[in-house]
């Protein structure tokens, strides 16, 4: 995995495989997220139900910690794993060490919501419906930012890697 | 020559969307599937165990055997937009599982027997012949653990989750480039890698030292 500010295109072909599988595992994991409030809310009986909830859960948590670390030391910050990369790319559009304010403090809150929405339903109890629409948000727009801020990354680790 | 399906022209009584959903992704499962038998009646160059093999034939199998509980949980969200949006995951993820397989298949065949014969002496004489390594061809040299990234394709298939965390937890991959391949002299850069796998599979001696290693 890269530091942040470098360009894909420097990276060496294991840096680059790791990259896209982080990329994969990190968008797969707030579909998890997105799948267990969609599931809970029909009321469905999916096995995989536990497993998504779960999920959500640590993203959520994962995310509120990485968010509080960039607030405590912007200027300083350097990622630890592929979460907290992705999180700081999208921050500071891959171009500054600073952090658009207004999106950190958005993203703190709808993160805290969905840990605590995550919470409840493990714990069996009733979400906050305005925390759950908040939880839902944040998943679906952390997504779509990966999806725009990497967008010719796809295109790039698949021209390296051609099965030949 | 591998088939490839884009629709399923069995399949009936549904939604034009759920119909969509569920005949594209049972599409990139069947492409899977072909994969899967392209590999167990040709092997993997290298895989001289057939554990490289079982890795990836185990995963597919299980996929397969999910396959129909993730397109119910699809059927079952109420929103379009939100099952767009899943079955775009899942089958994107299919895609990118096919992909490696391809990856693995084809590039394996660039390596000469004799660099496979050199890792497996390697790590004999270290005494870590357990030690699970496929070479494939690529741009720069380096290693990667493939478990830890197929697992992150993974994320919808619990059981293929809990597969590879018991029986590979780490399956290395060492990236080769061509230069390499022509110079034999330079050869035991390969082993250099291996260093780099047994540290992190086996002494993590940078955690408990602190000492770095290039």
């Amino acid at each position: 995995m890269q530091t942040s500010g470098i360009s894909e295109r420097e990276m060496t072909a294991a840096e680059l495989f790791e990259d896209f599988h982080g990329r994969m595992g990190f968008r797969n994991k707030v579909s998890n997220a997105l799948m267990a409030i969609a599931l809970f809310e029909v009321k469905s009986r999916s096995k995989n139900l536990r497993k998504y909830i779960s999920d959500g859960l640590i993203i959520s948590k994962e995310c509120v910690s990485i968010l509080e670390d960039i607030t405590q030391n912007y200027s300083t910050y350097r990622h630890r794993d592929y979460t907290s990369k992705t999180l700081f790319d999208i921050l500071t559009n891959r171009v500054s060490q600073n952090p658009d304010k207004s999106k950190l403090e958005t993203y703190k809150k709808g993160f805290s919501a969905a840990e605590e929405v995550f919470e409840t339903i493990q714990a069996g109890g009733k979400p906050d419906q305005e925390k759950v629409r908040t939880a839902e948000q944040i998943m679906t727009e952390i997504d779509q930012e990966i999806e725009s801020t990497y967008a010719s990354e796809e295109s790039l680790y698949r021209g390296s890697f051609i099965p030949r | 020559m591998r088939r490839v399906y884009t629709v399923d022209p069995s399949f009936q009584g549904e939604s034009v969307l759920a119909e969509t959903i569920a005949s594209r992704i049972r599409a990139a499962v069947r492409n899977l599937a072909d994969a899967k038998e392209q590999i167990k009646k040709e092997g993997i160059k290298g895989d001289t165990d057939d554990s490289l093999k079982s890795l990836l034939v185990g995963i597919v199998e299980k996929i397969e055997a999910q396959i129909e509980f993730i397109l119910q949980e699809i059927r079952e969200i109420r929103r379009d937009e939100a099952k767009r949006g899943r079955s775009d995951r899942v089958h994107r993820a299919l895609e990118g599982f096919l992909f490696d397989v391809d990856l693995i298949r084809t590039t394996t065949l660039q390596i000469p027997t004799e660099l496979y014969y050199l890792t497996k002496a390697a790590l004999r004489e270290l005494g870590h012949e357990d030690v699970k390594v496929v070479l494939i061809l690529e741009a720069s040299l380096g290693t990667t653990n493939l478990s830890g990234n197929l697992k992150r394709l993974s994320e919808f298939f619990e059981d293929v989750l809990d597969y590879i965390d018991s029986d590979f937890p780490f399956y290395w991959i060492i990236f080769v480039p061509p230069s390499l391949i022509r110079t034999p002299l330079n050869w035991p850069l390969v082993v250099h890698e291996i260093g780099h796998i047994l540290e992190r599979q086996k002494w993590q001696l940078v955690g408990k030292y602190g000492i770095v290693l290039f």
